[in-house]
């Protein structure tokens, strides 16, 4: 992976069939572990995705080479949770609120009714740090890092997190 | 113990069916773009240089002393930070939804038929939502345009600011595509979008628009001049879904399917 700007960089003339399988080799890598990010940002399958190839768009269109593989993923984790916000926020979103709000969601599907949905209802910001400990496994000062937020506030946020957590599955039991 | 849980439902998330080969496929589809940074740092060089001996004989250097220019080119002996950079093309929008149009039925068993011409819809063409023997105007069709090949394989819509780039063929489940312009949507203002056809050997553009239920069946207001529902002609009302045999929340729904899975399964910039 650490020949994914390299490559690009050579450009046109050379978009080659080692560009392609750089883009396969990407994709293949990073595609699900971006989608539940997105996922636990949007809640929304058709969503997710749109915010995934968004990211990947970016990806391809980065000039910069990437340190490491670490830094490449990290970007990329930062890249999709930016995307995911930025659809949040668009026009879309703002817009269609009453109809999110239906019942019996045909279009979008239910996660389910487990600890996911309770990490689902936790705020946006809750979720991503629950999701990047405990299901990627980073330490709280790569979180910190990826996040571009201190240590405390990540620390922060898992603490409100596993509290909020604790509690609503009590009350769902 | 309930983080495990979690994590067992977490590893259950996985994107659509073939969405990475799709996602590869959108990717090889940007095209590089490559400036000619170097022949351009020359051409700024000789520029300078040009600049430089004009200069010098309005001040009155001789011409006997020539301004030499460097024998390596600025690009060489200073070359940009970066290496020459590909710029990728940017796609406007990409929806790569999986299309329900030709397909089957939405999960509640509605489906949509156009009626594109005015022979087979009347004034205006209109796209007709049909589940069973319950059938309905499901939106107006006030534009239909003919795509003109790009000459690299892609299609124009001259007027419509879309061009198809790729057409993802897969078979007769994909007879359409469509797509739907944001900001133009809005629980007010209805929708305008798009739909993408297989047509004569080429494609053509289908344009259409429609509206929403209105919100607590307040009175939609005046917008530039013209009343809502007469500009939007298919904006409901709870009584009027009623009377033609369907809940507000069904056809809520219906239209979100519409939006959600009736999205672009081609490529457009």
């Amino acid at each position: 992976m650490k020949g994914v700007a390299l490559i690009i960089q050579i450009g046109a003339e050379q978009h080659s069939h080692a560009h392609d399988e750089t883009i396969q080799t990407a994709v293949a890598e990073y595609s699900a572990m971006l989608y539940r990010i997105a996922f636990h940002q949007l809640r929304s399958a058709a969503d997710a995705e749109d915010a995934v190839q968004s990211t990947f768009v970016k990806w391809l269109e980065r000039k910069a080479p990437f340190d490491s593989e670490d830094h490449q993923k990290a970007w990329l984790i930062r890249t999709v949770i930016s995307r995911s916000r930025h659809l949040l926020d668009s026009a879309w979103f703002r817009r269609t609120v009453p109809l999110d709000t239906l019942p019996e969601d045909t279009a979008a599907p239910d996660p389910g009714n487990g600890v996911l949905d309770e990490v689902l209802r936790l705020p946006p910001k809750l979720r991503t740090a629950v999701y990047l400990y405990y299901y990627e496994g980073y330490k709280v000062k790569e979180i910190s890092r990826i996040l571009g937020v201190g240590e405390p506030t990540v620390q922060s946020r898992l603490r409100r997190a596993r509290e909020k957590l604790k509690i609503e599955l009590e009350d769902s039991l | 113990m309930k983080m495990e849980h979690y994590q067992q439902e977490v590893s259950q998330l996985h994107p659509g069916e073939d969405f990475e080969q799709r996602t590869i496929s959108l990717l090889l589809r940007q095209k590089p773009v490559v400036r000619p940074i170097r022949r351009r740092w020359i051409a700024a060089a000789a520029a300078i240089c040009a600049a430089a001996a004009a200069l010098a004989l309005w001040i009155g250097i001789p011409a006997a002393a020539p301004i030499h220019p460097p024998e390596t080119s600025a690009a060489e002996t200073n070359p940009p930070a970066t290496a020459p950079a590909a710029e990728t093309e940017v796609l406007q929008e990409v929806f790569t939804a999986k299309l329900r149009l030709s397909g089957p039925p939405n999960d509640e068993g509605w489906n949509w038929v156009y009626h594109l011409t005015p022979e087979e819809g009347g004034q205006e063409g209109y796209i007709e939502a049909v589940k069973g023997d319950k059938k309905f105007r499901f939106m107006t069709i006030f534009d239909v345009v003919e795509g003109v090949p790009d000459g690299e394989g892609g299609w124009d819509f001259p007027g419509k600011g879309l061009s198809l780039i790729r057409w993802r063929d897969d078979g007769a489940a994909n007879e359409y595509v469509c797509g739907y312009d944001y900001p133009t949507y809005s629980i007010r203002t209805g929708c305008i979008g798009w739909s993408i056809q297989k047509h004569d050997g080429g494609f053509r553009l289908i344009e259409y628009r429609f509206g929403f239920i209105q919100e607590n069946n307040e009175t939609p207001p005046e917008e530039n001049g013209e009343n809502w529902p007469v500009a939007y002609g298919f904006t409901f009302s709870e009584q009027e879904l009623a009377a033609v045999g369907i809940e507000v929340e069904e056809y809520a729904r219906m239209t979100k399917d519409f939006l959600r899975y009736n999205k672009l399964d081609g490529i457009m910039r």
